[in-house]
């Protein structure tokens, strides 16, 4: 082992630029020498010493400027130095992140919130809890009249619950939904989330999987996205181990009832009421600067950038094979796109409001479009046709956005023969600051806790 | 579940207490095995919340900072896994293995933060400038390079020498081991 090289991959590792087999050979280093240990250890601690030195030079600096100052604006700070209003923001929000911990933990101790409302669509409450977006939630009911909600809770599952819908939120790991339907997306922190409905439960062991209650059959329905989740059945004291993508069971008064919806496609898709097709992997972004793609573009996300130079901009695709649905009986189609943290850049440099576009890919020659292709060669908007637009606030690390009309399922029909590309772009740019401008991410198939691009029919019959 | 910490009793205040006045040593450490910063402040945020559950576990009079910290390693081996952040991570058997490096004297840390604030002021203006915006705002050399117009190499060249001035600097007021 190299000094020098031992260097280079400190330097990567403090830049987050190790590939995965440079990380193993960082890791075999460290493993065979006491020295390399030394130096790495004193390379590392410098890098934290540093952050916090700047930190609380900073802080003292706030503390320093004239009250006339921070009254007449960043304008005055600006002029000083290009970064100072950056780092006054940070230096106030690393003072602040304990100060909100305790704030949170002694609510914890009060009223226990057990959740946070991360996002809702188009949302309308009758609700005890309080419904706006970042609210913190105590064990209560949501009562979801329209639109779609998703409810993160402190356990990291994540609840998107779909309108009409009544969710009764009971722990950090367990909620009961008594009507509607929802889609539950559990990281490994939350194994073992218990969702209830009035005619059994589900314990969660790392998944994805939907659950709608129907009242009207008194019958819930559970069906796996991905991983595993057992089923109990109060009534028999049953226990149903369901594994794997397209797995369900349908829970009734008398019974447990185990459905394959993969080997039952013709069939069950025909009664069932949402049809979810996903990307099966087929997913990729590209951005302009092109020899940096190896280390921006990432199989975890699609990565969604525009600013006004353009020379930093991302875009992503997705491809969907929807032959198998029946889309003359489809009388909706939407796309969902699952919003997840970004710390490329800073989000108060975008817009309040950040408008997205979906276009379909119409240009043949691009079909065979692959992941880690270059700007030139993957699919563009000029490649397509619009077919609709989503707004995101800058406020929002999380959430389900997509689109629902016309365009989008007119365009499925015409190419229903082929895997149908869509192209995700950022419409708005970003606003004039310091700092660079966030970067959207949105999860891929890859991702370890969020859905990926999903499209989702209503068939005309149940 | 709800239950577990409805009541707060003297001891868990006074181990937030001290998180609080420790919090940026807690940070520094988390640094050293996870060196994005806005992953470390979240390991943090994290660590807070194990450790007001955990009070009790804590014995008046022994290290705070050696105890906040192994709680904190755990916290930061499991928010790599579940972010499938493979590319940064240290294997596990490593960082077991750098944990006797580690430094956990409170007095120790505070000392090298406040040399090193007087070593950041006897640098160039654009070192400084670039120093803070790598280290306090948090921006990786890309995306200063976006930033003020250099080329990222430039950045990065510009960083190690300020880095390598600023161990010097330390190395001069006798903190040897950096």
């Amino acid at each position: 082992m190299s000094d020098e090289r031992l260097h280079q991959l400190i330097d990567a590792w403090r830049d987050d630029e190790l590939s995965g087999e440079q990380a193993e050979e960082l890791n075999q280093i460290l493993r065979n020498s006491e020295e390399a240990r030394r130096t790495f250890s004193a390379e590392t601690q410098l890098h934290g010493l540093l952050h916090c030195a700047a930190a609380e030079d900073a802080i003292e600096r706030v503390a320093d400027i004239p009250a006339e100052t921070l009254q007449s604006g960043s304008r005055a700070l600006r002029v000083n130095s290009r970064s100072a209003w950056l780092l006054l923001v940070s230096g106030i929000a690393a003072g602040l992140v304990v100060a909100v911990g305790i704030l949170w933990w002694n609510r914890a101790s009060l009223s226990a919130p057990v959740a946070t409302l991360a996002s809702s669509e188009n949302a309308a409450w009758e609700s005890e809890l309080p419904t706006m977006p970042g609210s913190e939630l105590s064990p209560g009911l949501l009562s979801l009249r329209t639109g779609v909600a998703t409810i993160r809770f402190h356990s990291g599952a994540e609840v998107v619950v779909e309108a009409p819908a009544q969710l009764e939120l009971v722990s950090p790991m367990r909620a009961k939904l008594f009507s509607g339907a929802a889609v539950i997306d559990v990281p490994d922190s939350a194994i073992g989330f218990v969702i209830e409905t009035p005619d059994g439960y589900a314990i969660d062991y790392g998944t994805r999987f939907a659950v709608r209650v129907d009242q009207e059959e008194k019958q819930s329905n559970f069906e796996i996205i991905e991983g595993e989740i057992a089923v109990h059945h109060p009534g028999s004291g049953d226990e149903v181990r369901l594994s794997g993508q397209g797995k369900g069971a349908t829970v009734s008064q008398h019974a447990v009832v185990v459905v394959d919806l993969e080997r039952q496609a013709d069939t069950a898709r025909r009664s069932e009421y949402v049809i979810r097709v996903g990307t099966n992997g087929r997913t990729g972004s590209a951005m302009r600067r092109d020899e940096k793609r190896h280390k921006f573009i990432e199989r975890e996300y699609l990565s969604v950038k525009h600013t006004n130079s353009g020379k930093w901009d991302h875009r992503s695709f997705f491809a969907f094979d929807v032959s198998a649905v029946d889309l003359d009986q489809v009388e909706s189609a939407r796309l969902r796109l699952n919003l997840v943290p970004s710390t490329r850049g800073l989000a108060s440099r975008l817009p309040k409001i950040n408008r997205f576009g979906i276009y379909g890919l119409t240009n043949r020659e691009k079909d065979g479009w692959k992941f880690g292709g270059s700007w030139d060669e993957s699919p563009a908007p000029a490649d397509g046709v619009l077919l609709g637009t989503f707004e995101v606030p800058r406020s929002m690390q999380r959430g389900t956005f997509g689109i629902e009309n016309k365009e989008l399922l007119d365009f499925l029909r015409a190419n229903r023969d082929r895997p149908v590309t869509l192209i995700l772009v950022r419409e708005t740019t970003q606003i004039e600051g310091v700092g660079a401008g966030l970067t959207h991410l949105f999860a891929s198939d890859s991702h370890p806790e969020s859905v990926g691009p999903m499209l989702e029919f209503t068939t005309k019959s149940k | 579940m709800s239950n577990d910490h409805t009541h707060l009793d003297d001891h868990t205040l006074q181990v937030q207490t001290l998180f609080v006045q420790h919090q940026q040593a807690v940070l520094a450490f988390v640094l050293s095995l996870e060196p994005g910063i806005h992953e470390a402040e979240e390991i943090v945020q994290e660590t807070f919340v194990a450790v007001s559950r955990k009070a009790s576990t804590w014995t008046a009079g022994t290290n705070f900072l050696a105890w906040a910290c192994a709680i904190a390693r755990f916290r930061t081996l499991s928010l790599q896994r579940d972010r499938g952040r493979r590319n940064c991570r240290l294997a596990e058997d490593v960082v077991e293995l750098l944990a006797e490096h580690a430094e956990e004297d409170f007095s120790v840390f505070q000392r090298r933060v406040s040399t090193l604030r007087g070593c950041m002021k006897e640098l160039a203006p654009k070192a400084h400038e670039l120093i803070n915006l790598r280290y306090h705002a948090g921006l990786l050399p890309e995306q200063i390079a976006d930033e003020i117009g250099w080329t990222a190499n430039a950045v990065r060249v510009a960083l190690t020498r300020a880095r390598a001035r600023l161990r010097e600097c330390l190395g001069r007021s006798g903190e040897k081991a950096l």
